[in-house]
């Protein structure tokens, strides 16, 4: 019986260091509002468009060139990426209910790439939430780090940094097993920051490092 | 759209049917038979119907007879990409050598092939996939190529070719996409048969 009470013991230890927001004080259920995320949007200044080095590996293939990121109305984000030379890869039109496809090439024109390619840059960009104003969840927080779990559909953990401003992390996981992680990594918190993203369960990694036009 | 429509109409200003079209395929055999290695300046320019400025990229340029290309970006990004053959080495300034094969990448493999065959001046190599349109004004030629092939079609709408008519080299390259979106290339500082070290070619 003692045993099993010390086993008991060490399992919760485990699952609580091992949870997305171990460390952290459970806040309970609020409304959270589209600005307490710090999402990236906001940094797209009048231009509303971004642009980055990005790379991709996919296993053991890498492609790198240039991505363009553009809010064109207020529920429409423009994700293209072109190669170095000028050669476009893909085109997307993301709104939080729907994905086109405006162009691709034909080695990605898949239904399973593009759904997933759809996730990532969904979640990158925040165009799952970013459109509602508020939205039911659980916050766990301190003083300056929050995290804010979401069901976007799957589980979303948020992190941000409420005294710089910024969202450092989201961590995402679907059921039953993959997701994703992304971080966010802030030279100066007023701009773009870079950009990883690393898919649980597959080896697919994007660098996104943000770049001043000539 | 519209804006597209413009710039595409404001990429051939007062350009005629050129007078002759023989004269012309010879002179440009004849002056590419007589480079042996090209340098310049390069201003790439990117034209998307998303965006109303173009996103503009600037570098050097090293060619060297038969099948040598040096593609060095140095503004807003550093990139390298040297074709040497059917090889083809790309790095960053954070990644190491990555090397490709030229047919992994169609458009780029249009772009290596046209350059290769334009500055070699073998226009029967352009003539069995493209069909050509040839067109002048006072200081330039201008080559309209259109894809015979359907795959490369779906990527290329044409390719145009602008050559100096004082020394017959590239001057500008356009390459268009069936979206209309259009990537401009304009050589400049263009240095000739100066002697290039084969080291600036090498591929490990």
């Amino acid at each position: 019986m003692k045993n099993l009470k010390l086993i008991s013991l060490i399992i919760c230890i485990l699952l609580s260091a091992c949870s997305a927001t171990g460390g952290l004080k459970n806040t309970g259920k609020h409304v959270v509002h589209r600005a307490e995320l710090f999402p990236l949007f906001d940094r797209l200044g009048e231009k509303k468009e971004a642009w980055f080095n990005i790379s991709i590996q996919f296993f053991k293939n890498e492609q790198s060139g240039q991505l363009l990121v553009k809010q064109t109305n207020d529920t429409t984000t423009l994700v293209l990426f072109m190669t170095v030379v000028g050669s476009k890869i893909f085109d997307f039109a993301i709104t939080p209910h729907d994905f086109q496809v405006l162009s691709c090439i034909d080695p990605l024109r898949k239904k399973k790439i593009l759904r997933m390619m759809e996730k990532d840059f969904r979640l990158m960009f925040c165009t799952n939430v970013i459109y509602e104003s508020s939205k039911a969840f659980i916050s766990k927080s301190d003083t300056a780090i929050g995290v804010y779990k979401l069901q976007v559909p799957g589980k979303s953990y948020y992190w941000v940094n409420r005294q710089k401003r910024v969202l450092t992390k989201i961590d995402h996981h679907a059921f039953p097993v993959g997701g994703a992680r992304v971080n966010f990594d802030y030279t100066d918190s007023a701009r773009m920051p870079k950009i990883h993203l690393k898919q649980k369960g597959i080896k697919l990694r994007f660098d996104l490092e943000p770049f001043k036009e000539v | 759209m519209l804006i597209c429509a413009l710039q595409q109409a404001g990429a051939q200003p007062k350009m005629k049917p050129m007078a002759d079209i023989p004269g012309f395929k010879a002179k440009l055999l004849t002056s590419t038979q007589q480079a042996k290695s090209m340098e310049s300046d390069f201003t790439q320019k990117k034209f998307l119907e998303v965006l109303t400025d173009p996103v503009i990229s600037i570098g050097h340029f090293c060619f060297k007879r038969e099948n040598l290309i040096r593609w060095e970006y140095l503004q807003p990004n550093q990139y390298l990409i040297i074709i040497n053959n059917d090889k083809v080495l790309t790095k960053n300034k954070n990644e190491k050598a990555n090397v490709i094969d030229t047919r992994s990448n169609r458009l780029f493999k249009e772009l290596t092939d046209m350059m290769m065959s334009c500055f070699s001046g073998n226009i029967k190599a352009i003539e069995k996939k493209y069909s050509i349109q040839y067109f002048e004004d006072e200081k330039q030629y201008m080559t309209k190529l259109v894809p015979l092939d359907k795959n490369a079609a779906a990527y290329l709408k044409n390719i145009d070719m602008y050559f100096d008519k004082k020394d017959m080299t590239i001057s500008k390259l356009m390459m268009v996409e069936p979206s209309n979106d259009y990537t401009e290339y304009n050589f400049t500082n263009k240095k000739l048969n100066l002697p290039i070290p084969d080291e600036k070619f090498k591929i490990n």
